[in-house]
């Protein structure tokens, strides 16, 4: 896609953001809403000039475009995906349940088909974040699916 | 300068206690092989490994921090040489020279010209610190409120000015860093400020959640989506090095390391401009020019130096004024905020342990690196093996249970996931992402001083244009943001007229 195209959307989208931050900062009374309203202020106006930057540019420098390959889309999408599973796993099956399944997983995704590799980094990489961050730091961290298995 | 000596003799204990030298062998490890993995940054590095640091005692955690920054810094320099991929955007110059180096079958030369380059680097710009931030410091007490609120002014215009090919974007970059620096409850008066009556947003959003979202997540989404090939041809590290004649780098190492330390107290350069720069002057200076780029061990040994003696320069401002003037200064600020250190002039008085068994550590850590990259090297390249396919997850998994151990809260990680993917679309689109990081730190203090030197100035709001340090940093404001949009203007007009005249 054209880049000017993208600016022009990402700069009215800017706008759009600084407005309704600017509508909200004006409800502040006092010398509170003296930072909000001249920051929102400005970012409207920086806005608008970026949106009138991109919007001249459009059609003049088509050669100028933003492109991704099917595997890049495919490879955010499956981001995306994985992203949530392990924010959401995070929270009903535990951490590292979630990323004893979620790294291997990813990685094979995106291309690397080595099981040994696979194994051998899910694991060390396993054992580092139980040392540092359940043995080390002690972060209560959700209970764990995975550990109850071994009564932990 | 009895003071200064006091204050190291009393931090000597501190940076010297196991945990701390641990603690310091431990981050120059990971900084180098961090520095060593091409997509991966210092300030990367640093930010998602902040949590780890939460129970440790704040010199072994600083101590940390400055092991990764300076190991990161020589690290880059590795796949630069043996792979022509810069590790980091500041190993970029020791492409030049290193890989030819390597390709003619002296790596192991180039990579030891390099590794002692990084560790005097680091140790001069170390000892810089130590001689120019303490008083520094004191002259930084006498600043007024209003001198304050425009210091932390030029410091956000220099960067998001500079940072960007189009100032507009590198100010709306820095507009929304000041948003997200006003969300929660207004401390003076105690209202509610862009919370949206959410109660995870009333104490405001943690500098870490920030972060990490805008330097450890883009980078994640980057090696996932475009992997970079690091298991081509590693070229062999068996020539021999004893008879290299080291003294003729001296004179390199001078103008390097001065390079590199005015460079990193400027606000908005850094290591890769520090690095470009060294290594065009030592071509510039020396009378073979015809010989670098083609392997010339001064054409590595001025890059790296410079790209190191950067490191701690860079947090000349920082700690002194609290006003940081590069992305991995605002991560090492937020590191210190974490750990109940506030920056500026007073971290000199009432954490002085700390702030010098700190600056030690930029020391103690430069000749770590030159341990660790001597006997580790064989270890090091072997990090170049790493698929990125498996970094990639192993990054955001990281940065995911780092920010959860912050306050446990599952609101910060999906809010840092979002800053992730915030970061990744303006990186996408030339927004830089260091002019909203620096204005989340530089915003309150800029907004605090202001209606300090409001209330008591005589003159209403003329109040804080006046005195003679208001008035120079006005001046460097108007300077540092007039003049490149100004440069701009007459280069695009020139541009027009050469057009104009070709088509006449």
């Amino acid at each position: 896609m054209e880049r000017a195209k993208v600016e022009t959307g990402a700069a009215l989208v800017s706008l759009l953001f600084s407005a309704l931050g600017l509508i909200e900062a004006w409800r502040y009374a006092g010398e509170g809403g003296m930072m909000p309203r001249a920051v929102m202020l400005l970012m409207v106006t920086l806005s608008v000039i970026w949106s009138i930057q991109s919007f001249v540019r459009l059609g003049r420098h088509s050669q100028d475009v933003m492109v991704a390959t099917p595997r890049q889309l495919r490879g955010a999408g499956f981001l995306a995906v994985a992203g949530l599973v392990l924010l959401i796993g995070m929270q009903y099956i535990g951490f590292f349940t979630t990323a004893v399944i979620v790294l291997p997983a990813v990685a094979y995704g995106l291309g690397y088909r080595q099981p040994k590799g696979l194994a051998i980094a899910t694991c060390l990489f396993m054992l580092l974040l139980i040392v540092v961050f359940r043995v080390f730091l002690a972060v209560p961290l959700p209970s764990e699916l995975l550990l109850s298995w071994f009564g932990g | 300068m009895g003071e200064i000596f006091q204050h190291i003799l009393d931090a000597l204990p501190l940076l010297f206690a196991p945990a701390t030298i641990l603690a310091m062998i431990g981050g120059t490890a990971i900084g180098i092989a961090v520095g060593a993995l091409p997509g991966l940054s210092a300030t990367m590095g640093i930010a998602v490994l902040i949590p780890l640091t939460f129970t440790m005692e704040p010199v072994a955690a600083l101590g940390m921090i400055a092991g990764i920054y300076n190991g990161a810094m020589y690290g880059g320099s590795i796949p630069a040489i043996l792979l022509r991929i810069p590790g980091t955007p500041a190993g970029i110059a020791t492409v030049f020279d290193g890989y030819p180096m390597a390709q003619k079958g002296h790596a192991n030369l180039a990579l030891r010209i390099s590794l002692v380059s990084s560790s005097i680097g680091s140790a001069v710009s170390a000892v810089a610190l130590l001689v120019l931030a303490p008083p520094l410091s004191m002259i930084a007490l006498k600043f007024s409120a209003a001198n304050y609120f425009w210091l932390a002014i030029f410091g956000l215009m220099t960067i998001a000015v500079l940072l960007s090919d189009n100032p507009v974007k590198g100010l709306l970059s820095a507009c929304f860093g000041l948003f997200v620096g006003m969300i929660g409850i207004d401390m003076l008066t105690g209202i509610e400020r862009f919370a949206f009556d959410q109660l995870e947003l009333l104490s405001g959003i943690n500098i870490i959640v920030l972060l990490t979202g805008l330097y450890a997540i883009p980078p994640a989404i980057d090696l996932a989506l475009s992997p970079i090939k690091t298991d081509g041809d590693v070229q062999s590290i068996d020539d021999d090095v004893s008879n290299f004649r080291w003294s003729s780098l001296v004179p390199v190492w001078v103008k390097a390391s001065a390079i590199g330390v005015v460079t990193g107290i400027i606000p908005a350069l850094g290591g890769n401009i520090a690095a470009l720069f060294a290594w065009n002057e030592q071509r510039r200076g020396d009378p073979d020019k015809e010989k670098y780029g083609k392997g010339a061990p001064e054409g590595v040994a001025a890059p790296e130096c410079a790209n190191n003696a950067d490191t701690a320069a860079t947090l000349i401002p920082a700690l002194t004024l609290g006003i940081p003037g590069s992305s991995v200064a605002a991560v090492i600020l937020g590191a210190l905020l974490v750990h109940g250190l506030v920056p500026g002039p007073q971290l000199f008085r009432e954490n002085a342990e700390v702030t010098y068994g700190f600056m030690l550590a930029m020391l103690v850590t430069s000749g770590m690196m030159l341990l660790l990259g001597r006997f580790g090297a064989r270890a090091f390249l072997n990090v170049l093996k790493m698929p990125t396919q498996l970094l990639a997850p192993m990054i955001f998994i990281l940065a995911t249970v780092g920010v959860f151990a912050i306050h446990n809260s599952m609101f910060e990680v999906w809010l840092m996931l979002g800053f992730g993917i915030l970061g990744y679309v303006m990186e996408k689109l030339d927004i830089p992402t260091a002019p909203a990081v620096l204005a989340v730190i530089l915003g309150p203090i800029a907004e605090e001083n202001l209606r300090r030197a409001l209330l008591i100035s005589n003159d209403g709001f003329w109040g804080i244009f006046q005195g003679p340090i208001s008035i120079i940093m006005i001046a460097l404001i108007l300077a540092t943001t007039g003049l490149p949009i100004l440069k701009r203007m007459l280069s695009r007009r020139r541009e027009k007229i050469a057009s104009v005249g070709a088509d006449g």
